[in-house]
């Protein structure tokens, strides 16, 4: 569904062209959810933007090509773009206390993509909207599409920014670190319900994050990026028992164990 | 921020503003007298209950001067506003939000334009164009396009880079309604406010101008006019001066003290 072959992204203001990603590749099949891993600065946001068609004038995608469901998307014009966000594509962020606009309620916002790019009417859109409230279980959905973002959770905006991002039903989602800005026990159920949604919608999600833990728990197959090159890939459960980067150890040595863990609760106490 | 809460200025100068609009479009369908009807019995007549504001020195009724004055000058800040506001919103929008060199040539000439006087400015205009209401209205209205493109600008640049237009663009949505859309509503608070002050700032432009003559012209009355009038018998008949001179301060301390109440709001 998805080919990426030896992308090549540069910041080009700068003397020598500071180079950003770095060949990469990536192939994603329908409905799988494949994760992208590494630091600040690795290149993850960048390929997400490159492939929403986002980057700034100043980075330019040098070489490589993106092929989505046989389109390459790097010959698309602005129109064309547009017509693709959102409805085939869509991109959810880290921080759901920003995302939304302050001054729409939130019935609006979830329909915002259905507007832009389907026919239905106010009434269809409100029904479908309503639904998805449903369906990313946002209790009393008549009542939360009547409020404004400031009214809610942080946990329940991005299960708006989510359901918002499949209203238009997408073949493919990506989510940029979408459970960073949120507490532990929000975090797993924001990563049940894109999983969720993942086997009910089919929809394929690329799954950026710096945490392997969370990788772990939703992807199938992991992308480790370092300074914008992808040093290892392959099935997560392989990566995470068996790296062979000497990155990747790294990374996976950085997770605190269980002892790590006594530790610091001890250090805790002792402070309390 | 639950539920509103409004502030002494917002109220206070909500209810001046509201009750002064209320008496300047008055002004524009209904006066107790002519305004232009002259009684040589009536000059100078001072304030009684068929002439309570008194009468000027033809004996004309200064309290339906002063409605039709009023009325008028509605008419001039109203259309400033328009001309003024609408260009300067769109222009900031634009610049602010595409940025590049049509935003540096832009908000250079806006630096040009802000570096007269805006009274000068608006003389130079009158010069050229002629005195009279329709010319005062165009002369103000593009002297006060630079202040709103660049207070809307501002605003614009702020929210551009956020998450929500962000989001917005990620849904698929063009620029236009990005702008309008998303961008427009949020900075609302911003605008109204300087709606309220730019409309203070027009009512006194117009009455400065009309007052040097070069203004609002005979037969129409303006506030400005009837005090520049009444100056000279400032002794012999106060009220001639008096009541234009309340009513502009009721209107610009109104519409001064709404914007400061809609900035308290905002923030």
């Amino acid at each position: 569904m998805l080919e990426i072959n030896g992308l090549n992204i540069e910041f080009q203001d700068v003397q020598p062209p500071l180079r950003v990603v770095e060949d990469l590749s990536l192939s994603m099949g329908p409905g799988e959810i494949v994760g992208v891993v590494g630091e600040s600065g690795s290149g993850k946001t960048m390929t997400a933007l490159a492939l929403m068609g986002l980057l700034k004038q100043k980075a330019r995608i040098t070489s490589g090509s993106m092929l989505f469901e046989g389109r390459d998307l790097c010959a698309l014009s602005p129109g064309e773009w547009e017509n693709l966000r959102g409805k085939e594509i869509s991109m959810i962020f880290q921080e759901p206390m920003t995302s939304l606009d302050p001054v729409m309620k939130i019935g609006k916002q979830m329909e915002e993509s259905l507007r832009l790019h389907t026919d239905l009417d106010g009434k269809a859109r409100k029904q479908k909207a309503l639904q998805m409230m449903a369906q990313v279980g946002l209790p009393r959905p008549e009542e939360v599409y009547r409020s404004y973002p400031h009214q809610l959770s942080g946990g329940m905006r991005q299960r708006v920014m989510i359901g918002a991002a499949l209203i238009g039903d997408p073949r493919l989602m990506v989510a940029d670190e979408p459970t960073t800005a949120l507490d532990v026990t929000i975090q797993a159920q924001i990563l049940s319900l894109l999983k969720r949604m993942n086997r009910e919608y089919g929809t394929a999600i690329l799954f950026i994050s710096h945490d392997l833990r969370v990788i772990r728990s939703i992807c199938s197959r992991v992308l480790v990026m370092y300074q914008g090159r992808v040093v290892e890939t392959g099935p997560v459960e392989e990566v995470l028992r068996a790296p062979q980067a000497e990155y990747t150890k790294r990374l996976i040595a950085a997770i605190p164990d269980r002892k790590d863990r006594l530790r610091g609760r001890k250090e805790q106490i002792w402070r309390d | 921020m639950e539920k509103r809460s409004y502030t002494y200025n917002m109220v206070f100068g909500g209810i001046l503003a509201a009750a002064m609009t209320l008496f300047m479009l008055m002004g524009i369908i209904y006066t107790p007298y002519d305004p232009e009807a002259m009684d040589p019995f009536l000059k100078f007549a001072p304030a009684s209950l068929a002439h309570p504001f008194g009468c000027d020195q033809f004996g004309r009724d200064i309290l339906s001067r002063v409605l039709e004055g009023s009325g008028t000058t509605f008419l001039v800040a109203a259309g400033t506003l328009l001309i003024g506001a609408g260009t300067g919103t769109v222009l900031g929008l634009c610049t602010g939000y595409f940025g590049g060199w049509p935003d540096e040539v832009i908000m250079r000439f806006n630096d040009l334009v802000v570096a007269f006087p805006n009274i000068l400015l608006a003389l130079i205009f009158i010069s050229i164009l002629g005195p009279g209401k329709y010319n005062v209205i165009l002369a103000l209205g593009i002297v006060f396009i630079p202040s709103f493109a660049r207070i809307v600008r501002s605003e614009v640049i702020v929210h551009r880079d956020m998450d929500h237009v962000k989001s917005a663009r990620l849904m698929g949505a063009g620029h236009l309604r990005i702008l309008f859309v998303h961008i427009l509503p949020n900075i609302k608070g911003t605008l109204l406010s300087a709606l309220a002050i730019g409309f203070n700032n027009a009512v006194l432009s117009e009455a400065g101008m009309s007052y040097l003559g070069i203004g609002v012209q005979p037969p129409d009355a303006s506030l400005g006019r009837m005090m520049s009038e009444g100056q000279a018998y400032i002794f012999t008949a106060p009220w001639s001066i008096l009541f234009p001179g309340i009513v502009m301060i009721l209107m610009v301390l109104g519409f001064g003290l709404l914007s400061d109440g809609l900035t308290e709001m905002s923030v």
